[in-house]
């Protein structure tokens, strides 16, 4: 009976160090395992910036009311020079030049306020779907490469920055 | 061995038949059709700190909203005569987070709120346009719909007149420049509207 029991132990005690070695062998692979899965990749900010296709419509958009005000200026020039040489009276000549000067402050202000409108609504959208980007494709870390610093030298293989522009472009057409 | 063929040939035949008949879908389920995002007439966006929701009202769909489980035929028909010349999108505006109405959500100053619910109730409908092939179609009908804070959304009802005959898809754009979003497009299958599910109706 005494034999009996001291095998019994003898056998719990080896199964209980079986399981322990399980359990430490489990917990070793779920955490190696779990920092394999963390996926890290880089996108070229520039390039995905540029080649957003927000970006390329609004770029077009506010070249056309650049000209539309560069071509205001340009009539005053002229009817300035006109009016230069048929020697119009000073006062008249004065307040065409007033506004000249006046309008040309007021455009290039104008055209400053909505370049920083535009690239402010062109980031607000691009993190949005870089964010999605992340989450769809199980990206834990997404770096911005743009060599200010940031991330100065990357294996190229990480590079997901031809993807991301096909992966924003589609969100932004609402194609996805 | 014959017997056999022509059992098999009528089991396919039935099969078929019985593919090809439209789904008939009671009242509740044909809501839920509709607003499924996967059959093309509803597009949910987040974006910044908003989220900006669309959703295509095809006729029966405004029928069933109205009269809901008493819908019947004669309803149907009504309703279909007085909406033909119309295309009908539910547009909706809420913050991402939190259970704040978007009136106030975010806001610096009463002017601010002001400012907000003038842009909402009458100067948004100059930025919502519907490209539909080459055409650019502005709403014939724009209303911004209060709910005085009981919930956080915002809601519009937009109105575009439907052209006559319908390409296969339309695309929403809001030209934001209120909330800094910039340009938001909401992709509706327009094919779809001539293969709706069939009604299940009161007789």
């Amino acid at each position: 009976m005494k034999v009996h029991n001291h095998v019994k132990a003898s056998q719990m005690r080896w199964a209980g160090i079986l399981m322990l070695i399980l359990l430490l062998g489990g917990l070793i692979g779920w955490s190696l395992g779990s920092r394999q899965s963390n996926k890290v990749a880089y996108i070229q900010t520039a390039k995905v910036f540029a080649e957003f296709q927000m970006t390329q419509e609004l770029d077009a958009k506010l070249d056309n009311t650049r000209q539309a005000r560069q071509t205001i200026i340009e009539n005053l020039n002229l009817r300035m020079q006109a009016m230069q040489s048929r020697r119009a009276p000073l006062d008249s000549l004065d307040a065409i030049r007033r506004e000249l000067s006046h309008r040309q402050d007021q455009f290039s202000e104008d055209n400053a306020f909505q370049s920083e409108q535009y690239t402010d609504q062109i980031w607000t959208q691009l993190n949005q779907y870089l964010q999605d980007y992340c989450e769809t494709e199980g990206v834990t870390y997404l770096f911005g490469a743009n060599g200010t610093g940031n991330l100065m030298g990357a294996d190229q293989s990480y590079d997901l920055t031809d993807e991301v522009i096909a992966f924003v472009n589609q969100k932004y057409q609402n194609k996805l | 061995m014959m017997s056999r063929n022509l059992l098999i040939i009528s089991t396919i035949l039935a099969w078929c038949m019985s593919a090809c008949q439209p789904t008939v879908l009671a009242p509740r389920e044909f809501l839920q059709w509709v607003e499924n995002p996967a059959n093309g007439f509803n597009n949910q966006r987040e974006i910044g700190q908003y989220t900006l929701g669309a959703q295509l009202m095809p006729i029966p769909y405004q029928a069933v909203q109205l009269h809901q489980a008493s819908l019947n035929a004669h309803h149907l028909n009504e309703m279909k005569a007085e909406l033909k010349e119309s295309l009908d999108i539910h547009f909706t505006m809420g913050p991402q987070e939190g259970n704040v109405s978007f009136l106030k959500y975010n806001l610096g100053s009463i002017a601010e709120y002001q400012e907000r619910l003038t842009y909402l109730s009458f100067d948004m409908e100059d930025y919502l346009y519907l490209l539909h092939g080459n055409d650019t179609l502005r709403p014939n009908l724009y209303h911004f719909e209060r709910s005085f804070d009981l919930e956080p959304d915002a809601h519009f009802f937009l109105s575009f007149p439907r052209p006559e005959q319908l390409e296969e898809e339309a695309i929403l754009i809001l030209d934001d420049h209120f909330f800094g979003l910039g340009p938001v497009r909401f992709r509706f299958d327009l094919g779809r509207l001539s293969h709706l599910p069939a009604l299940n109706l009161q007789s």
